[in-house]
């Protein structure tokens, strides 16, 4: 029943006793089932210790007669003896089939329909990111090492990827058994610095490094790349393992361009021999843009994580965990981080009848209530209760 | 003697035997002395309600008897001096406390107590000389200090009736009125939020059927449903106090209210109509106004005590 309709035969029933109770000043009546209950009787009553039969036929009598009414409820009182709660006394047998249509009320669905799409727009949200981001691993493989990659110059003098996450920028440290070409846009620094050398070899794409012909042996060892991250190793060593690893990494990208060009090869390396100051100026300026980078990308990295670990501390310091639930304080609410502002909240003022109905359903709630001052918003088995 | 009756009375014989070898002072008392206060409460608790009880039953009851203070009350009833001195020696405190609480003053509350002592002794006498004394009728179902209480109560209720020439009524005869008078005045729930002298004629109408059949309604509960109805909206009982009496936990209580609430909307919905022609829309609206007017009409009582539709919803 919806609580309006409680509500309504809750005031109808009060209305009804407030009239019979002018109606009956001043009048007289006599008991309808029989005599009054001596004191015996209604003192075994008060005490229970009248069989299921005989309690039943005061029952009959007491219904009707408010003098023996009034009578055993004294001496109830009286007699203080402890009530223990049954909480399935009142539960109803009902079948699944005659509960099936609880669960298709408009009530029930208002909240359900909402969640599923949403729950289902997530799953679709998760599953279209991973493959995504599987895709996108598959095409940084195939793709052509060209010049048009380097896309962003101002990357490749801080050597990250603006916004890019720390998990893309592990995600760019190929494994050993990759080849040095599946590294992403970070190489395109040291990319764009060896296309200035040699500009041939952007004209030769689309080859692996795999592929590629080796010029000679010692070409194919400085092709070898040389990074091995340890998997135990600590934060602060894995980032610093991480930028050596792009630094050879690039640099094996640039030899492998070299040894995939082909006849051009030979031309640049003319041209090499041919200005060997320049070389020098070059590897020396590719080892401070990678070392630069590396270091950049550590202290970006540390900063991120002190970030995020102060926000943690943050929010630890304003939540709190009682008899299980979780709360998050807001001005002077603590609010169950499982409340949706959406849900109807049920008010319940403490030191209330009705909050003591409630704790003595729900011990749980009182120890919440007790320990979290203020106003407590907490979500107890499904339904939303703000306790003032 | 018919042979259910033969075997009764065995097994009270069986059973005075029983509780005079668990009773810490017997008073000297033996089984004879005891049969008859014992099949006495036998007969009113068991066989009144199921003449053929099972001699387990039986026993089991007898066994449940107060030992100690069943045989210090026989014992009193037999002219015991020395009993009588224990009896007021222990329960002195009960009687003046339960006196106390059913009196205006401490003079009144110790007029009382008194009275209750001579009431005990017995002052009047009868046919075979022996005094009339209320301790005739402890059964020794209850404790003793229990008793001595309802005692002290009902005599307290009796004077006070006595004093004031008020004589209580039962609501059922109340309900019945209210029924009764529906056509006297009695229906003007919902006349008084109307616009025209028409709607209120009209809701006057909807409003004395729906009180009567209100009325009817709350007859077809069961009756401890409408003992919990009566002790917690008539009696003023909290919702503590109505499930003490009845001997259940005041959620239990609250989630009684609750079906009980439902129960009588439906009966009354049923009445309404089947007998008298009204839609389930009218039903709904009818319901929805007369409580806005009690709502305003009641609210200093609803500010007092907690709505138990509220109780309800948190249990």
């Amino acid at each position: 029943m919806k609580h309006s309709e409680n509500n309504e035969m809750d005031l109808l029933l009060r209305g009804l006793a407030k009239q019979a109770s002018s109606v009956s000043n001043g009048s007289d009546g006599a008991p309808q089932h029989g005599a009054h209950l001596d004191a015996d009787e209604l003192n075994a009553f008060a005490e229970r210790t009248v069989p299921p039969a005989a309690r039943a036929r005061y029952m009959v009598h007491l219904a009707d007669c408010s003098r023996c009414r009034k009578l055993v409820a004294t001496l109830s009182a009286a007699a203080g003896l402890p009530i223990t709660e049954i909480k399935t006394e009142e539960r109803p047998q009902t079948t699944f089939w005659q509960r099936l249509p609880a669960f298709l009320s408009p009530a029930v669905l208002r909240f359900a329909v909402p969640a599923l799409v949403m729950l289902a727009v997530v799953t679709v949200g998760i599953i279209t990111f991973r493959q995504q981001r599987s895709a996108d691993f598959v095409a940084q493989n195939q793709e052509p090492v060209t010049s048009q990659s380097i896309s962003n110059p101002e990357q490749l003098a801080t050597g990250t990827t603006g916004e890019a996450p720390i998990e893309s920028q592990s995600a760019a440290i190929p494994s050993p058994n990759q080849t040095p070409v599946t590294s992403k846009q970070a190489n395109a620094g040291e990319k764009s610095t060896a296309t200035d050398k040699v500009t041939s070899v952007d004209t030769t794409s689309g080859f692996l490094a795999k592929d590629a012909p080796k010029p000679d042996a010692s070409k194919a060892e400085e092709a070898q790349p040389k990074f091995a991250p340890e998997p135990a190793s600590p934060p602060a060593a894995k980032a610093q393992a991480r930028a050596t690893a792009e630094a050879n990494k690039n640099e094996a990208v640039a030899i492998q361009k070299e040894g995939a060009a082909g006849d051009t090869v030979t031309q640049a390396r003319d041209e090499r021999q041919a200005a060997p100051d320049r070389e020098v100026d070059f590897s020396r300026s590719r080892k401070a843009a990678t070392a630069g980078r590396g270091g950049a990308a550590v202290g970006a990295v540390e900063a991120r994580r002190s970030e995020t670990e102060q926000k943690r501390a943050d929010q630890d310091a304003e939540i709190r965990e009682v008899a299980g639930r979780r709360f998050r304080k807001q001005g002077n609410a603590w609010i169950d981080i499982a409340y949706v502002a959406t849900r109807p909240a049920m008010n319940v003022v403490r030191g209330s009848e009705q909050y003591r109905v409630l704790v003595a359903d729900e011990p749980g709630i009182r120890t919440i209530a007790e320990r979290l001052a203020g106003e407590v918003i907490v979500v107890w088995k499904g339904r939303v209760y703000r306790i003032r | 003697m018919s042979e259910t009756s033969e075997q009764v009375e065995i097994l009270v014989a069986a059973g005075a035997e029983r509780l005079l070898a668990r009773a810490r002072e017997t008073h000297a008392l033996d089984v004879s002395q005891l049969k008859p206060r014992i099949r006495g409460a036998v007969v009113k608790y068991l066989l009144k309600d199921d003449p053929h009880a099972a001699p387990a039953a039986i026993s089991e009851f007898i066994d449940g008897l107060q030992a100690d203070d069943l045989c210090l009350i026989v014992a009193c009833e037999q002219g015991d001096e020395s009993a009588w001195s224990d009896l007021v020696a222990r329960f002195t405190t009960t009687v003046r406390s339960a006196a106390r609480s059913a009196s205006s003053n401490e003079d009144a509350a110790e007029d009382l107590a008194q009275s209750i002592w001579a009431e005990l002794y017995g002052l009047r006498v009868r046919d075979d000389g022996k005094p009339t004394s209320k301790l005739a009728y402890y059964s020794g179902r209850g404790s003793l200090a229990g008793w001595l209480r309802a005692v002290v109560a009902q005599l307290a209720v009796d004077q006070h009736r006595k004093q004031s020439r008020l004589v209580q009524t039962d609501e059922d005869a109340d309900l019945d009125r209210l029924a009764q008078n529906v056509g006297d005045g009695n229906e003007q729930l919902l006349s008084a939020g109307a616009a025209n002298p028409e709607q209120s004629l009209a809701n006057k109408v909807a409003g004395a059927e729906m009180q009567n059949a209100l009325a009817r309604s709350f007859k077809e509960l069961s009756d401890e449903d409408r003992l919990l109805v009566k002790l917690y909206y008539f009696d003023g009982l909290r919702l503590r106090e109505a499930g003490a009496v009845l001997g259940v936990h005041e959620a239990t209580a609250s989630r009684r209210l609750t079906r009980i609430h439902g129960d009588l909307r439906r009966f009354v919905e049923r009445i309404l109509i089947t007998e008298k022609g009204w839609t389930q829309s009218e039903t709904n609206r009818s319901f929805a106004e007369l409580a806005i007017h009690l709502d305003g009409d009641l609210e200093g009582l609803v500010n007092v005590e907690e709505s138990p539709i509220e109780q309800r919803s948190v249990t």
